[in-house]
């Protein structure tokens, strides 16, 4: 069995395919992306990063209890290592090859996204985007907001996404934020900093006397209307997740009186939110 | 805000911080002490610490989340060798910082926090103590295999559960090993190369046409007796994950020859594996 099989070539390095992450070699060090037919949990990558290729891509095989097959993104990332995973119905686990060439991306870290990766990308595409981009320093924690217009609402106001509400911008008084820390205490500084038009956090999974959401009555005295996702839904530090897949866990007095209401999906209170009158 | 980091105890080594958020770190806490703090442990508040990486890192586990994001730093930090650890969320009042030092209880840790003596269950003021005390190891990817011995029966033969079947040992062609890879082909070679008495791995979630557990038969060929657990139940990478939560998904032949069915545990399938005929 040759253990690993050459799909492109260039000057900067190969994309290779092997049907396991033990087979990664000193080979690929810092040149080569490594499609692996592996899972992509925290063992496999241990394995990948020993080696410190240039990109990796695994399988998700299902993501797993606590995500555990996919935990190695993570893992890599803090490597700066690009790294992503293909949706486990779409490829033959094990065979390196296949996963080349019928794998479809389904979950990718910050410095594969910042190759140019996507969820839904076909593996070959995104392979190539790896090898193709420069792998760089990894960028100041700051300035991973990942902030994105979402809706445009009336008088110029907006609904945006971002990772934390520490990453809100004075502009952001105008506009409806949507991001993905909790809403405990701790949050209540960073909103009455920013002062957002509305804002949608996450619940942080409530916690001990519901302290996760005691953040909404906190500046609800300050005429904030807001309202929070279950985190049991919405994936934490990811501001799109708290949009697509929020469902409102609990809202205070002023996102109420603008119609927002528990069970709500995140989207249409975020809408409500930016419409309500000033 | 004057006070943003709270002193809980101090040693030659350095100190344990109480934080109401992970974005209070401090240039003076880099690998020194270990920050105790009332922010979830997801990527995002990882990146926030990677500027000044403390000692250690202790956070909350905001209900684990979709695809484990609310607390993925944890294998970010390990690639850091750091030692972290989530309290469960129920147990803290979210972002208060000395309430997570005082009433957290450890939910989920990584191996540079297993390596202090940091085990699920304990306070988290006394995993703090362990962290600021303990220097974790530095093991190489092949050095992390989590063996441990489960059962013994009169004659020798042993259960034994480890991480991955590429850690399993000459000694293991009498015992059953039970671990956490997928049974794709490329599995199946390294399970023929151990040659077990019997075995139960992850099913990986099974991939297109079942390539995940392509190698039962694979290895029923070579008089090899094996299952699979369902990967959506038991954590891949995590043997004792396999061992205590696993559900039998597929068996090869000589297994369900000793009893092994599909739905049984894997603990009672690894026990009616150990007393097949041999």
């Amino acid at each position: 069995m040759g253990a690993q099989t050459e799909l492109h070539s260039e000057a900067r390095g190969c994309v290779m395919a092997m049907d396991s992450a033990y087979e990664v070699g000193p080979g690929n060090r810092g040149r080569d992306v490594v499609v692996n037919a592996s899972y992509c949990g925290v063992l496999p990558a241990r394995f990948i990063a020993e080696q410190r290729p240039r990109g990796a891509i695994g399988v998700d095989c299902g993501v797993g209890p606590a995500g555990a097959s996919i935990a190695g993104l993570w893992y890599l990332e803090a490597l700066q290592i690009p790294a992503a995973v293909a949706d486990v119905m779409t490829v033959k686990l094990g065979d390196g090859v296949d996963l080349h060439a019928n794998g479809v991306i389904s979950h990718a870290n910050q410095p594969a996204l910042d190759c140019g990766v996507r969820v839904g990308m076909p593996v070959r595409e995104a392979a190539r985007r790896m090898l193709a981009a420069e792998p760089g320093a990894a960028p100041a924690a700051a300035n991973v907001a990942n902030r994105q217009v979402v809706e445009q609402g009336p008088d110029g106001r907006c609904v945006v996404c971002t990772d934390s509400i520490a990453f809100g911008l004075a502009e952001d008084a105008r506009n409806v934020l949507v991001t993905a820390g909790h809403t405990g205490r701790s949050a209540v500084p960073y909103l009455l900093r920013v002062r957002p038009f509305g804002f949608i956090c996450s619940d942080g999974g409530k916690g001990r006397e519901d302290a996760g959401v005691a953040g909404l009555r906190m500046v609800e005295a300050e005429g904030l209307a807001g309202a929070t996702v279950d985190a049991r839904r919405a994936r934490m530090g990811d501001g799109m997740s708290s949009y697509r897949d929020g469902v409102i866990s609990a809202v205070n007095a002023l996102a109420r009186a603008a119609g927002v209401r528990v069970g709500m999906p995140a989207a249409q209170a975020a809408s409500l939110l930016v419409r309500r009158k000033a | 805000m004057t006070d943003l980091q709270t002193e809980m105890h101090r040693s030659e080594r350095g100190a344990i911080m109480a934080l109401d958020s992970a974005a209070d770190v401090l240039p003076h806490n880099r690998g020194r002490d270990v920050l105790v703090t009332a922010s979830y442990i997801g990527v995002l508040p990882a990146r926030l610490l990677h500027d000044h990486l403390p000692r250690a890192a202790i956070g909350f586990d905001g209900g684990v989340g979709p695809q484990g994001a609310n607390m993925a730093g944890l294998w970010y930090f390990e690639a850091l060798n750091i030692p972290a650890a989530a309290v469960d969320v129920m147990s803290v009042i979210l972002g208060d910082g000395v309430d997570v030092y005082h009433h957290g209880r450890i939910s989920y840790l990584n191996r540079p926090a297993a390596d202090c003596g940091v085990r699920a269950g304990m306070p988290a003021h006394e995993a703090a103590r362990l962290m600021l005390e303990h220097d974790p190891g530095q093991p190489s990817a092949y050095q992390v295999t989590n063996r441990r011995v489960m059962h013994e029966d009169s004659d020798g033969r042993q259960i034994i559960v480890t991480d991955s079947i590429v850690f399993g040992t000459e000694a293991d062609r009498r015992n059953v090993l039970v671990t956490a890879g997928h049974t794709g082909r490329s599995g199946a070679r390294h399970i023929l190369k151990v040659r077990p008495f019997g075995f139960i791995c992850s099913d990986g979630g099974r991939g297109r046409d079942n390539s995940g557990m392509a190698g039962l038969a694979i290895t029923n060929g070579e008089g090899v007796a094996g299952a699979t657990v369902d990967a959506s139940r038991a954590r891949m990478g995590d043997g004792m994950s396999t061992y205590e939560d696993g559900v039998i998904s597929a068996a090869n032949d000589l297994a369900l020859g000793c009893g092994v069915r599909i739905g049984m545990l894997a603990a009672e399938a690894a026990l009616l594996l150990l007393r097949r005929p041999g």
